[in-house]
């Protein structure tokens, strides 16, 4: 039996003002929960009949509105060197500018005061450092134009989204991971987009993402490589066209491998993962262009990955 | 299920969709910097325009692509403008886009006859039509001495527009003591009156730039246009109360007007060839292509073959590549073509590229052109001169865009290279023409005056020039006189 597409990735939290106070919210075996409502869905229930909406339940209504949003894979992070400059102030700028919604998202899920990045990862790992990477803002007095109904609408999605970003780092490849396993068959097929007309944007998510791990791993340029998507059984195939590289994977490679972090481990190009758990499990890897894949043990060393004792 | 024939070439979209968001993947690895509007449109912008005008991706969806590359962009780098503007669709990505399949059905129809074919349906709010008036009038002089005549061309109109086409000039002054030559054109308020008595008031729509050779090519509207049933309108005053009558019950000349069906061509390879075109008009002009040119050149035929809209063998990539290496241009495709490979128009247009011959002289005709491509023409009489000629065409459900983009990019501020219809032209010598520019007055949302300037100038013997207007599957071929009028 496969494990779960979220097998690799370990659980993280993050706190955000609710109310009066400052609430947990904690992604784990592929959903999101606010650990202060356990009872989340009544309160959904309510705040459609007229109630206040806690900014938890909010967040926990987006992250569900977007989890088979491709815009996600469009501007979401391609690799751990590709950061995103969203901040919680930049939401709540770009919330003013447009104009809030009723039943949006809340006004100000920001971090707790002085709660630096606004995330902090599970395991009391040292939040990742955010280098020197600007921050975005909206520009004081940036012209608004008039928009219609419709672009209001695409505005507020537009935000909400970038308030899922700004859950902070390691929200954003589960975000990813959870958007992929919607359109890659992990989800029950009642609830499976139909993957035809979204195809191409399919395939660039997981060229975006293969290149920049697999073409150092094969010494060649990121735009070397190219990718499309593996739909028969089996993992697929890497092996060099020309002066490229060519690559067929199961889009579950975004899930399953680039989410957790580890599509190169110990020279190798992971393809699959066969079995176990966060922080160990066993998978596929390809030494070179066109080899067979081998078994390996892989574990997790704080934020990266690397061949378990007695792997070589 | 397609109610329409295959049209070689045409890519498929998918295809196309895919290679143009991995053109905006490796574009976002590289780490961009989007700067604003401007004239230098970012890879992947040009690359949307491109796929776009040649049809194989929507223009809706090629527009979320770029939309999304700027977000992306601007999400790495601090700048927020794009999540602003994101969901502001520019009008010119809200077009439905060139259709490849939008072939007008039309027989061939020698000589004219009913519709379909021949003279256009009678009536119909939008049909234009145009009238010959061939006459001089000569305008008062202003108040420094100068004197200036309009060359009325030809009257063009619809129910609801009229605009007489004209070529103006400064003819003289009455005291050898007047100042210099005004630096605008001569204009005198005129009107014009019709056999009912009823008055017109005419304005300018188009006043035009001088040509360097002290011409101006413009367009006079009168208010209102003529009702239908009039007879005849009377032009003027002019100098001395002059007035000139343009017959609007008279029989219209015959002009020989051919439509034929031609084989479907993909957008893609008329987006080629329209390049082709500029690239000679360019040279025709003696503008220097630039290496940016170039650079942009190569870059539509590797994008055209990449999304797979053209393949690298199909004909209209080895006749630019045919053309590129005649014109000394790395465009990447290779050593020479034979001759028999390309257009006859561009083995023409090579030959006489820089010709300074062209009469110093208007012709007046009129020539309504059949449907073609669900648009409507009229042609209301050219001026030539010694390094090209004027054009003049009332257009109805078709206005020029993206003209120059090659050129100049096509930027936020720029239109999508428009390919549902190309002009061409042939004097009677055997040289061919090209539009190497045009000017639009628009009157409507779907109706204006076109200036269309014609490259190399018209052979000093034509006697009568074919104006060709080709779409998708369906060509219209109008063979106007050239009856040289004042100005010679």
């Amino acid at each position: 039996v496969r494990p779960p597409w979220w097998a690799a990735l370990p659980a993280v939290e993050t706190r955000i003002r609710c109310g009066t106070g400052e609430h947990v919210l904690r992604w784990s075996q592929g959903r999101l929960d606010a650990a202060d409502h356990p009872d989340a869905e009544g309160e959904l229930v309510l705040a459609a009949l007229g109630g206040d909406k806690a900014e938890c339940v909010a967040m926990l209504e987006v992250w569900g509105a977007h989890a088979d949003d491709l815009d996600v894979l469009a501007l979401g992070p391609r690799s751990p060197a590709d950061e995103l400059a969203v901040t919680w102030e930049l939401v709540d700028q770009l919330r003013t500018a447009f104009g809030r919604r009723p039943g949006s998202a809340p006004t100000r899920p920001g971090p707790a005061p002085g709660g630096g990045a606004g995330t902090f990862p599970a395991l009391s790992r040292p939040a990742p450092s955010r280098g020197t990477r600007p921050a975005a803002r909206v520009v004081r007095g940036m012209p608004m134009r008039r928009v219609t109904p419709e672009q209001e609408r695409a505005q507020a999605r537009r935000t909400e989204l970038l308030s899922l970003f700004a859950l902070g780092r390691d929200f954003q490849p589960r975000l990813s991971a959870q958007v992929v396993s919607a359109w890659s068959g992990d989800e029950p097929p009642a609830g499976r987009p139909e993957p035809g007309p979204a195809r191409p944007a399919l395939v660039a998510a997981l060229t975006g993402r293969l290149a920049p791990a697999a073409g150092p791993w094969a010494g060649l340029d990121p735009d070397a490589v190219r990718a499309d998507l593996h739909d028969g059984p089996g993992w697929g195939s890497a092996e060099r066209d020309g002066p490229g590289l060519r690559a067929t994977l199961p889009l579950s490679w975004l899930a399953r491998v680039w989410a957790p972090g580890f599509p190169v481990v110990g020279g190798h190009l992971i393809v699959d993962v066969l079995a176990g758990s966060w922080p160990r499990v066993q998978v596929l890897g390809l030494p070179a262009p066109g080899a067979g894949p081998a078994v390996l043990s892989i574990q997790a060393d704080g934020e990266h990955w690397s061949l378990a004792r007695g792997e070589s | 299920v397609s109610d329409h024939p295959p049209v070689p070439g045409q890519g498929d979209p998918a295809t196309a969709e895919t290679y143009l968001r991995l053109v905006a993947e490796a574009e976002l690895r590289h780490g961009p910097v989007i700067s604003g509007p401007g004239p230098h449109p970012h890879r992947v912008w040009m690359a949307a325009a491109i796929l776009a005008a040649a049809g194989v991706v929507r223009p809706g969806v090629a527009w979320q692509i770029v939309s999304e590359f700027e977000i992306s962009a601007g999400l790495r780098n601090g700048n927020v403008r794009p999540i602003i503007s994101s969901v502001h669709r520019p009008h010119r990505f809200s077009q439905p886009g060139p259709s490849p399949y939008r072939a007008s059905q039309h027989g061939a129809s020698p000589g004219g006859g009913g519709a379909p074919g021949g003279r256009p349906a009678p009536g119909g709010p939008g049909v234009p039509t145009a009238a010959r008036v061939g006459a001089t009038l000569p305008l008062p002089a202003e108040r420094e001495g100068w004197y200036g005549e309009l060359c009325l061309l030809s009257l063009a109109r619809t129910e609801a527009q009229a605009a007489l086409a004209v070529a103006a000039r400064w003819a003289g002054q009455t005291r050898r003591t007047a100042g210099p030559r005004p630096q605008h054109a001569p204009f005198y308020q005129v009107g014009a009156v019709d056999d009912r008595g009823t008055s017109y008031r005419a304005s300018l729509w188009d006043m035009g730039v001088e040509d360097g050779r002290d011409w101006w090519d413009c367009h006079l509207a009168l208010d209102p246009a003529p009702a239908p049933g009039t007879r005849w309108l009377e032009i003027g005053p002019g100098a001395q109360g002059q007035r000139v009558r343009i017959d609007l019950a008279a029989r219209p000349e015959t002009v020989r007007i051919v439509t034929e069906p031609v084989p479907p061509v993909s957008a893609a390879a008329r987006l080629l060839d329209q390049v082709g075109d500029d690239l000679l008009s360019l040279e025709a002009t003696q503008q220097q292509a630039s290496g940016q040119l170039e650079a942009r050149t190569a870059q539509v035929v590797v994008d055209l073959i990449g999304s797979g809209a053209l393949r690298a063998d199909d004909p209209a990539v080895l006749r630019l590549a045919g053309l590129g290496w005649r014109l000394g241009l790395d465009l990447g495709l290779g050593g020479p073509v034979p001759a028999r490979a390309m257009p006859p128009a561009w083995i023409s247009v090579l030959a006489d590229a820089h010709a300074y011959d062209g009469p110093d002289a208007v012709a007046s005709f009129a020539a309504d052109l059949p449907e073609i491509g669900g648009s409507r023409f009229a042609l209301a009489g050219l001026r030539s001169a010694r390094n090209g000629a004027t054009l003049h065409v009332m257009a109805t459900g078709w206005e020029p865009h993206g003209q120059g983009w090659l050129l100049h990019g096509t930027g936020p501020s720029g239109d999508l290279p428009d390919q549902s219809l190309s002009w061409r032209a042939r004097d009677s010598t055997g040289r061919w023409h090209l539009v190497s520019g045009m000017s639009w007055g628009m009157a409507t949302q779907t109706q204006g005056m076109i200036k269309m300037y014609l490259t190399p100038p018209l052979h000093p013997e034509a006697t009568s020039l074919d104006v060709i207007v080709s779409g998708p599957g369906c060509r219209v071929q109008a063979t106007v006189p050239l009856d040289w009028g004042s100005g010679r």
